[in-house]
Formats: C-alpha cells, sequence, structure tokens
C-alpha cells in the first residue's frame, strides 16, 4: 500500500512536470538582489515574449519579486543567499510596467519592464 | 485543486451527517412539515459562511505588502489552532451528536418554537460552514490556479453531498469511521503544511525575521515557482528551502497533534458501548 502510494505520487508529479509551456523562454535575465535594492533598474521586452527571470538574493534575508499592474509575475519568495528561477511573460500591449522588489522591512525597489512591439 | 477537494469532501459530509440527523428525526416522529425550518436554517449558515468568506477576500485584495503577508499569516495560524480544535470536538462529540440533536428537537417541538428548529440547524451548520470558509481562504492564499481551487471546492461538496442523500436513505452503508479517520490525518497534513506556509507569511511581513538555517536546498530537484513544487507547497507546504523553525514546527505540529488525536477517547469509548442505533441516520453516526 505505502509502495502503491509512493508510485501514485511519483506519477502525478511527473505528469504536472510534463505540463510545460509551449516552447519556453527566449531569453534569460538576471536579477540580483542587494540591501540596496534590485538590479538591473530596467528590462526590456517584446509583446508576448516569455524570460526567463533567474534572481539572485545577496541579502541575509529572505527578499520577493512580483508583479504590479498589468505585469502579471507571481510572487517568488527568495530565501537569503539563493537562487531561484521563474518565467515571465511579457503584457501582450506595449508600454511601461514594473516589478516590485520588496524587502520586508527593508528597501523595495521597482524594475521597469518596457515591452515594445510584437517581433 | 486537490486541498479544496479535501477540506470540502471532509467538512461538507460533517455538514451532510448533522443535516441528514436532524431529518432523519423529523421523518421518524412523523413531522416532516418541519423540513422547511431545518432547510431556512442551513440556507443561513451558508449564505453567513459565504458572507464571511467575501469579507475576507475583500479584506486582503485591500491589503498589500507586509499587512497583507500580516494578515494571511495570522489567518492560516488561526485556521490551523481552529480545525485543530474542531478535529478533538468532533472526535469527542461523534457518538453523542446524535442524541443531542434529536433532544434539542424535541425541545424545540415541544415549546412549539419553530424559530428553534431553523436557529438549531443555522448553529450546527454554521460552525462547519465558517470552519471551512476560514480553512478554505487559508489555503487559497498559497493555491497556484483559481478555476482548479473552485473546482476541487465544489467536487467535494457534490461528493458530500451525495453521500448526504446516501445516509438519509440508508440505501448503502458509507464506511465513515474509516473515512473521518484518514480525512482528519489528510487535515492535519495540509494544517501542519499551513502552519509552516503561515510562519513564511509572517516573515514576509517582517514580525520573524530569523527563522534559523535552512539546512537543504532541493530547488533543483522541484523548483517552488513549477507546477509540482506548487502543488507540493500548497499540499505538504513544500518549501524547496525550508528554515529550521519552519521544519520544527511542521513535524512538531504532525508528531503531537496526531499522537494525540489517536489516542484520544471519544465520548462513546468512555462510556462504554456506542448507544443502540434508530433508524439509518444515527446508525451512520455512531460507525465514527
Amino acid at each position: 500500500m505505502p509502495l502503491l502510494l509512493v508510485a501514485a505520487t511519483a506519477a502525478l508529479l511527473l505528469a504536472l512536470a510534463a505540463c510545460g509551456g509551449d516552447g519556453g523562454p527566449s531569453r534569460e535575465i538576471k536579477i540580483t538582489q542587494t540591501d540596496q535594492g534590485c538590479t538591473p533598474a530596467e528590462i526590456t521586452a517584446y509583446a508576448g515574449e516569455e524570460l526567463k527571470l533567474t534572481i539572485s538574493n545577496e541579502t541575509g534575508h529572505i527578499y520577493e519579486l512580483e508583479g504590479e499592474g498589468g505585469a502579471h509575475f507571481e510572487e517568488v519568495v527568495v530565501p537569503e543567499d539563493k537562487t531561484r528561477s521563474a518565467n515571465f511573460t511579457a503584457p501582450d500591449e506595449p508600454g511601461e510596467y514594473s516589478l516590485k522588489c520588496y524587502d520586508p522591512g527593508g528597501v523595495s525597489s521597482e524594475i521597469k519592464v518596457r515591452v515594445a512591439g510584437p517581433s | 485543486m486537490l486541498f479544496s477537494l479535501l477540506v470540502t469532501a471532509r467538512e461538507g459530509i460533517e455538514i451532510a451527517l448533522i443535516v441528514t440527523i436532524l431529518l432523519g428525526y423529523l421523518r421518524r416522529i412523523d413531522q416532516k412539515r418541519h423540513f422547511r425550518e431545518i432547510w431556512y436554517g442551513v440556507a443561513a449558515a451558508a449564505a453567513l459562511a459565504l458572507a464571511v468568506g467575501a469579507g475576507l477576500e475583500i479584506a486582503s485584495r485591500e491589503l498589500d505588502g507586509r499587512v497583507l503577508a500580516a494578515f494571511e499569516g495570522f489567518t492560516m495560524l488561526f485556521a490551523v489552532a481552529v480545525l485543530t480544535w474542531m478535529l478533538f470536538w468532533m472526535k469527542r462529540q461523534s457518538s453523542g451528536i446524535s442524541s443531542a440533536l434529536r433532544h434539542q428537537i424535541d425541545s424545540a417541538l415541544s415549546r412549539g418554537s419553530i424559530a428553534a428548529l431553523a436557529l438549531l440547524a443555522f448553529s450546527a451548520v454554521g460552525r462547519e460552514g465558517l470552519e471551512t470558509t476560514l480553512f478554505l481562504f487559508a489555503g487559497s492564499t498559497s493555491q497556484s490556479s483559481d478555476v482548479a481551487f473552485v473546482f476541487g471546492g465544489v467536487l467535494g461538496f457534490a461528493v458530500a453531498a451525495a453521500a448526504g442523500v446516501v445516509l438519509y436513505y440508508g440505501s448503502a452503508r458509507i464506511p465513515l469511521r474509516q473515512f473521518f479517520l484518514i480525512s482528519a490525518i489528510a487535515l492535519m497534513v495540509l494544517a501542519a503544511g499551513l502552519l509552516s506556509n503561515g510562519l513564511r507569511e509572517l516573515q514576509e511581513a517582517a514580525l520573524l525575521r530569523d527563522l534559523g538555517p535552512r539546512p537543504w536546498d532541493t530547488e533543483s530537484l522541484i523548483a517552488i515557482t513549477s507546477r509540482a513544487g506548487k502543488f507540493l507547497h500548497t499540499i505538504l507546504g513544500y518549501d524547496s528551502a525550508p528554515a529550521l523553525a519552519q521544519i520544527a514546527l511542521y513535524w512538531g505540529y504532525l508528531v503531537v497533534v496526531l499522537t494525540a488525536y489517536l489516542a484520544w477517547p471519544s465520548r462513546g469509548t468512555r462510556q462504554g458501548p456506542a448507544p443502540q442505533a434508530a433508524e439509518p441516520v444515527p446508525v451512520a453516526v455512531t460507525e465514527r
């Protein structure tokens, strides 16, 4: 019975892992979080472009990155001294958006996302 | 989806049991004309639970940053406390709840107080409804898909409603004792995950600064941002690099609460054998 449960869980996780996106991100953007805020201050993308954001936390406490307004990017919490990655799809409408670097109890900053027309 | 399915199936079946006891007893004493009052009470309890859920959701949408994290963190801890207390309360009361409700029906009818019947259904079902709302809200803050979460919740209630119909008509025996034991353990696992997630929310709210070292990092195996990672995060409180305080709280809660739950006597076991069941509905209840 326990073996059956483990096998079922493993199969479910494999199925979930297999449900990936269509093609994956076109570029990787490296974001660094320090006690002074996030860098780079600005990134550019084409409308609808999928990017891989790799976020390194160089502070001694947790840090968060999430989308604001029209930029849909689910909150990613990066533990101290760790690196986490997540995909971000730029909005379909050209314009300026932002990602918020949130430091609980510290300095919060923004990364401007400039979205140009489709490539 | 699995989170909301487990919660609504378990809590929904508790609600179905209460309603079935009330309706079954009224049917038995030939007072079916009072079914309407029972349903009024159930409807009012459902409305109250929905209103509280909507209030929590609206409040959370108005909040931001540290305040939102603190709100979610404290809600998770409160939900765990309420759920744990209710699991023990239900186990203690399970064998006596049927006779207690029947006694209250008799009392209401003898006083000619029809409103008391509705109030009885409202209070009994409302308690379960509020518990369901609180736990669903606490779990919804870390779910990955709104649609799947709602679908799971609706599916759980549908399963509970079907079980209620089966219990009322006594057309089949449902292994309730096993169901309540297994679902209680499943809810404890969900609660342990909520406890760990709640601690992290309080850290995000800057109310807790240091949760200790992080002994391992399994991000390369199961990324917390992947579908599998989010699924495990919601169900088991998975964190690819948990802090020592989160690990201690998670396992401490599971071991202590599960051990205490298994050792916790129900009222029936303290007072000897359960009373002889009468009618299909109480039979189901004494099986717990």
